[in-house]
């Protein structure tokens, strides 16, 4: 309880650091005047049309992904699981490109094309690997690793036949963009990975069961099967969500999951808030970052995060072993 | 009448993999065990024993027959009121996570609580008494990761008597354990049933821990029942020859009364 109180506090220090820096001339007095409600036309329309959307939808999409990478890892009993590994971005990255490239909007079009490719990823994942109708730890990762392959394949196919204009979109979002979010499309990923922790956060026991390996968890009358499968749709939905919003954000699922467990344990009553809060302030710090250190323009928050997110998981893995 | 009296029964049961050509894992497997009984299954590797008790927990379902559980199909119960009544303690058992002994013992509480496992004042005592019967309670707070293999079975039978069974089934309880463990262990699952009236369905490898405290024992040779009943009646040298395909000499244990058995070696034979 402490710690979900800290990690809001943190959440709100963030949301806050985040809403009062860009490359609008606006600075943090400026911010709360606006705030408060005096009201000046151009500061208001920063804040409201750019920030505010910007830095909510870096919360959403941190949380998501944190918790997707918990979830993963709860379910694979392997702690290098995250989306990634399962091949459930790059299934939903090969979606949302051919979704691009058709010309779609982002929302439906593109979410559609996006979550239609992580659902098949995922379909074929689970079919190669469960022969017995057990999903075997081993298979899992391995046919997510071929997956992964044939789409990292298929994306590099698609990127070669394309024409420039496009190319430069689609690289953009390859290495996670969070610049083109707008007030409407916060509002399609909020509400779509919304009940997504909802499902994941009822079924936290079930998750700490299950560690206990399958023959364990099915004793205490847990359904392995179906609930690993539940999960998994969640998260995978809300990683889709997520993945055609702001591209491909690497570590974000990797690092925050790893971060809490080793600060906290492994009861994941506790780990999915924990991962919901403390991976939202992450991705709000990190696209805040991306915004603050190039004098002109901004960096692709992708690469804040794999830039902090790899020392550290290098540290803390050297840490604990 | 008999059903009144039986904890578990088994039905011709018949299990083979899918996929696995026509060779059956376990076929026409009949029996039952009474309540308050200690019956031990005995048999070589791959005999089916472990599938026996995956099938009697309800983690796997039967290719054909029926497994009964206080003379009501198994099948007819939920999850939850199957747990209440049914604890497993696995073969193997996991240690790749983090955890403090408490919680893993709390977890046994899981078919008594809701879905988010809040604890209860009852959940609390259950636990209190099971870590106290097992003699784990000095180190409630360590991390099972830092377990010898002694102490992490008791954890586990730990968790298993604070999910208040009337049927506890063990798979090889014993096989990683010295000696004093192995005792140990199998006084634990005695008392549990002099004490509490618990059922108690172990798989064994040692013939003579199975004589020392079976009522009733099950040796399966091949997926099917070689021979059944008490230790003095089922368990001949003829019976171990035959199953395990290695000589025995035999004798008595001097306090128990009960058969004896040692492997003969190559070298003396």
């Amino acid at each position: 309880m402490v710690v979900i109180g800290l990690l809001s506090l943190l959440l709100t220090m963030a949301v806050g650091l985040g809403l009062s820096t860009g490359a609008g001339q606006m600075d943090v007095a400026e911010f709360f005047r606006t705030v408060m409600g005096e009201r000046e036309a151009m500061a208001d329309a920063i804040l409201y049309r750019i920030r505010f959307p910007r830095v909510f939808t870096a919360a959403f999409a941190g949380a998501a992904l944190s918790l997707g990478g918990l979830v993963f890892q709860a379910i694979l009993r392997n702690p290098l699981s995250e989306p990634y590994i399962l091949g459930v971005s790059g299934g939903s990255a090969v979606g949302a490109i051919l979704g691009i490239l058709a010309g779609f909007s982002r929302f439906p079009g593109v979410g559609l094309t996006a979550f239609t490719g992580s659902m098949a990823t995922l379909a074929l994942v689970v079919a190669l690997s469960s022969g017995r109708g057990v999903f075997t730890k081993e298979f899992l990762i391995l046919a997510g690793v071929m997956v992964n392959a044939f789409c990292s394949a298929s994306i590099m196919f698609l990127m070669s036949m394309t024409q420039d204009s496009k190319l430069h979109t689609i690289m953009f979002w390859l290495m996670g963009d969070l610049s083109s979010s707008d007030m409407g499309q916060f509002i399609i990923l909020a509400s779509s990975v919304t009940p997504c922790f909802v499902i994941i956060v009822l079924l936290s026991h079930r998750m700490n069961l299950m560690l206990l390996g399958r023959d364990k968890a099915e004793s205490l009358g847990v359904n392995v099967k179906k609930n690993t499968l539940v999960l998994l749709i969640a998260t995978s939905f809300m990683v889709s969500a997520t993945v055609c919003q702001c591209g491909l954000l690497g570590f974000v699922g990797l690092v925050i999951p790893h971060i809490f467990r080793l600060i906290l344990g492994s009861d994941h009553r506790v780990l999915a808030p924990a991962c919901i809060i403390g991976g939202a302030s992450y991705l709000v710090l990190c696209d805040m970052t991306a915004r603050w250190i190039p004098s002109q323009g901004e960096i692709p928050v992708g690469v804040v995060t794999a830039m902090i997110g790899v020392p550290l998981f290098i540290i803390l893995l050297r840490r604990e072993t | 009448m008999t059903h009144l009296h039986s904890a578990v029964a088994a039905k011709g049961l018949r299990y083979s993999y899918r996929g696995n050509g026509t060779k059956d894992v376990l076929s026409d497997v009949s029996f039952d065990v009474m309540k308050g009984e200690f019956f031990v299954v005995l048999g070589p590797n791959g005999s089916g024993k472990s599938t026996l008790m995956r099938l009697l927990a309800g983690i796997e379902i039967p290719s054909s027959g029926t497994v009964s559980l206080g003379g009501k199909h198994l099948q007819h119960y939920s999850r939850q009121n199957r747990a209440r009544h049914t604890a497993f303690v696995p073969q193997i058992l996991p240690a790749e996570f983090s955890m403090t002994v408490r919680d893993l013992v709390m977890s046994g509480r899981a078919p008594h609580q809701g879905i988010l496992g809040l604890e209860q004042n009852d959940d609390v005592t259950s636990v209190e008494g099971a870590m106290a019967f097992t003699g784990i309670s000095e180190f409630s707070d360590r991390d099972v990761q830092s377990l010898s293999g002694g102490e992490r079975q008791r954890v586990f039978i730990a968790a298993a008597i604070a999910q208040e069974p009337s049927l506890m089934l063990l798979d090889e309880p014993t096989s990683a354990l010295d000696p004093a463990h192995q005792i140990r262990v199998m006084d634990l699952m005695d008392s549990l049933k002099r004490e509490r009236g618990m059922t108690i369905v172990m798989v064994l490898h040692d013939i003579n821990l199975a004589a020392m405290y079976a009522d009733n024992v099950l040796v399966l040779k091949q997926g099917r029942i070689f021979s059944q009943g008490t230790p003095s009646m089922a368990l001949t040298r003829e019976t171990l020859e035959a199953v395990y395909e290695c000589p025995f000499l035999a004798d008595l244990h001097p306090l128990l009364n009960v058969p004896r058995f040692s492997p003969v070696p190559q070298k003396c034979r």
